[in-house]
């Protein structure tokens, strides 16, 4: 099986936008197991942030799949195209990653 | 409850799986009730800063930016965690490639017991589970004990009802099992609740027994399958009665501390582990700290450029699988000896990290935590090589007994020529 993910690339001050990539998945598998399939096989500068992997108990990878925000750890890949976006919401740092941790915890200036 | 390994019951747990959890979210709390300590987050630190052999600070790179901060310090803890991202299979979070390792090291500190990497016997392995800790069958077997059999249904444990066996026998016999040709499909053995009602499940793991649903398993219907899992590390860094490194003003406390555990830890031992030795840390550093003056500003880290010809995202895949392989819980010289190769010619396109294009540079991280593994990899490597004898957690294949005379650690240090072990 094979999903076809388009996946919003850039940073802020940067052109950006969607690169397109297929990526072999078995029955179960996961958009972030997509994700680091990528990485491993085509481009290992794709920037996603995720900590624990498959627990989802770190929550940091939330991202928006198909305009929806999800945690790509839990949500399955289909064979089928899906769009992968960073969140709206906050700050965009680079490709999926978006600032998320809580003011108090950033580095200040 | 009793677990597994010791002589009374001793243990104790959060429901539902939710031990680690629900302590981490106590211990956050009641640090955000302490004005005077601040957390920074998306910080990667690169090296422990040194005057005068001392550590009195650190570099770091801020990930989000890719800026390098200086970071000057009276007193400094290793609180990194263990090493188990090292094996392709492992129920490591992404930042435990053992990086607090390479930086005591670098520094100067001694490193101890590294060839002791547990193996958790009864990792999740099929059908695939998402948003759940890999590790999470132990709870269910405190509580409803469960049944581990082979392809042929036979348990082979000997267990006799309840669940007694720690974690280093349990590995080898799930192990010996599979190379018998008595595995699951996936390569380990069943584990089944299918003796347990409904009722009884849902009794003793409420909500978990839903979301184990939504991830198509019916534990009244299906036995899953598991297999040993990288777990935890036994060795680690060399401290004192008071956390302190072989560097002064550098301590060290939880799993990045070797020795506390043999060369088998006992379930239930790693987070208890954490809390006392990291207050006994931090009450140690906190005293020193309050008679040591700050260091002047710690200089900045030389900014390096170096050219690419490695995705170092694949090879950490690579090393991966070759530590699970050779350097995982049955091991063997020629196996060791191959790892060992594969590894020092990793040294080369570690030794050319640059410094980080710009924000989050997903590469540069992935080029720093390949340099880390690869030391780590090393110094774990190397110790099993040298150790020939069979203990606990380390099992040669081709030394199988426990051996008296190995009833000694072996030491770990970094110098001009590379790695030198004492025992």
């Amino acid at each position: 099986m094979k999903a076809r993910l388009k996946v919003r690339r850039g940073a802020p001050g940067e052109a950006g936008g969607y690169e397109h990539y297929e990526v072999p998945f078995e029955q179960g598998q996961t958009v972030l197991d997509g994700l680091r399939w990528i990485r491993v096989h085509h481009d290992p500068t794709l920037a996603i942030r995720f900590s624990c992997i498959n627990a989802n108990a770190c929550k940091e990878c939330m991202i928006q799949v198909d305009g929806k925000t999800v945690y790509a750890c839990t949500t399955r890949l289909a064979e089928r195209e899906m769009t992968l976006e960073p969140l709206p919401n906050k700050p965009l740092v680079r490709d999926l990653v978006t600032e998320i941790a809580p003011p108090d915890e950033r580095l200040s200036e | 409850m009793q677990a597994p390994g010791h002589d009374r019951p001793r243990c104790v747990y959060v429901d539902f799986v939710n031990t680690g959890p629900a302590v981490s979210k106590t211990l956050r709390a009641q640090l955000q009730r302490t004005s005077e300590v601040r957390r920074t987050g998306d910080l990667l630190v690169t090296e422990l800063a040194l005057a005068d052999g001392a550590c009195v600070g650190a570099h770091a790179v801020h990930i989000a930016t890719g800026r390098t901060i200086a970071i000057a310090s009276k007193a400094t803890i290793v609180a990194t965690g263990g090493l188990t991202r090292l094996y392709a299979r492992n129920s490591a979070s992404l930042n435990m490639g053992g990086d607090g390792y390479a930086l005591a090291l670098a520094a100067g500190a001694e490193l101890v017991d590294m060839e002791f990497v547990q193996y958790f016997p009864i990792g999740h392995l099929a059908p695939r589970l998402v948003g759940m800790d890999p590790i999470m069958w132990d709870p269910f077997r405190y509580k409803l004990g469960g049944k581990l059999v082979n392809a042929e249904q036979r348990e082979f444990l000997g267990e006799e009802g309840r669940y007694a066996t720690a974690r280093d026998h349990a590995t080898r016999a799930i192990l010996e099992e599979v190379a018998q040709g008595r595995g699951s499909p996936h390569g380990g053995v069943w584990l089944s609740f299918q003796h347990c009602s409904e009722t009884e499940l849902r009794a003793a793991f409420g909500p978990i027994i839903d979301r184990l649903k939504a991830n198509g398993i019916d534990l009244t219907r299906q036995a899953i399958e598991v297999a040993p899992i990288a777990h935890y590390h036994m060795g680690g860094i060399r401290v004192d009665a008071n956390m302190r490194t072989a560097v002064p003003h550098l301590f060290a406390a939880g799993e990045a501390v070797g020795g506390a555990n043999g060369a088998n830890r006992l379930s239930g031992n790693a987070i208890t582990e954490a809390l006392v030795f990291g207050r006994r840390a931090g009450e140690r550093a906190a005293a020193l700290a309050a008679r040591t003056p700050m260091p002047p500003a710690v200089g900045a880290a030389p900014a390096r450029a170096a050219k690419r010809d490695i995705n170092p995202a694949a090879e950490i895949v690579r090393l991966q699988a070759l530590m699970n392989e050779h350097v995982g819980p049955l091991r063997t010289q020629a196996g060791l000896e191959h790892a060992l190769r594969h590894i020092a010619a990793l040294a080369e396109p570690c030794a050319a990290l640059r410094s980080p294009r710009g924000a989050f540079d997903a590469e540069w991280v992935d080029v720093h935590d390949l340099a880390s593994m690869r030391l780590v990899a090393e110094c774990i490597a190397r110790a099993a090589l040298a150790r020939i004898e069979s203990r606990g957690a380390h099992q040669r294949a081709d030394f199988p007994a426990t051996s008296p005379s190995w009833e000694r650690h072996q030491r770990i240090r970094l110098g001009e020529r590379g790695l030198s072990i004492e025992s």
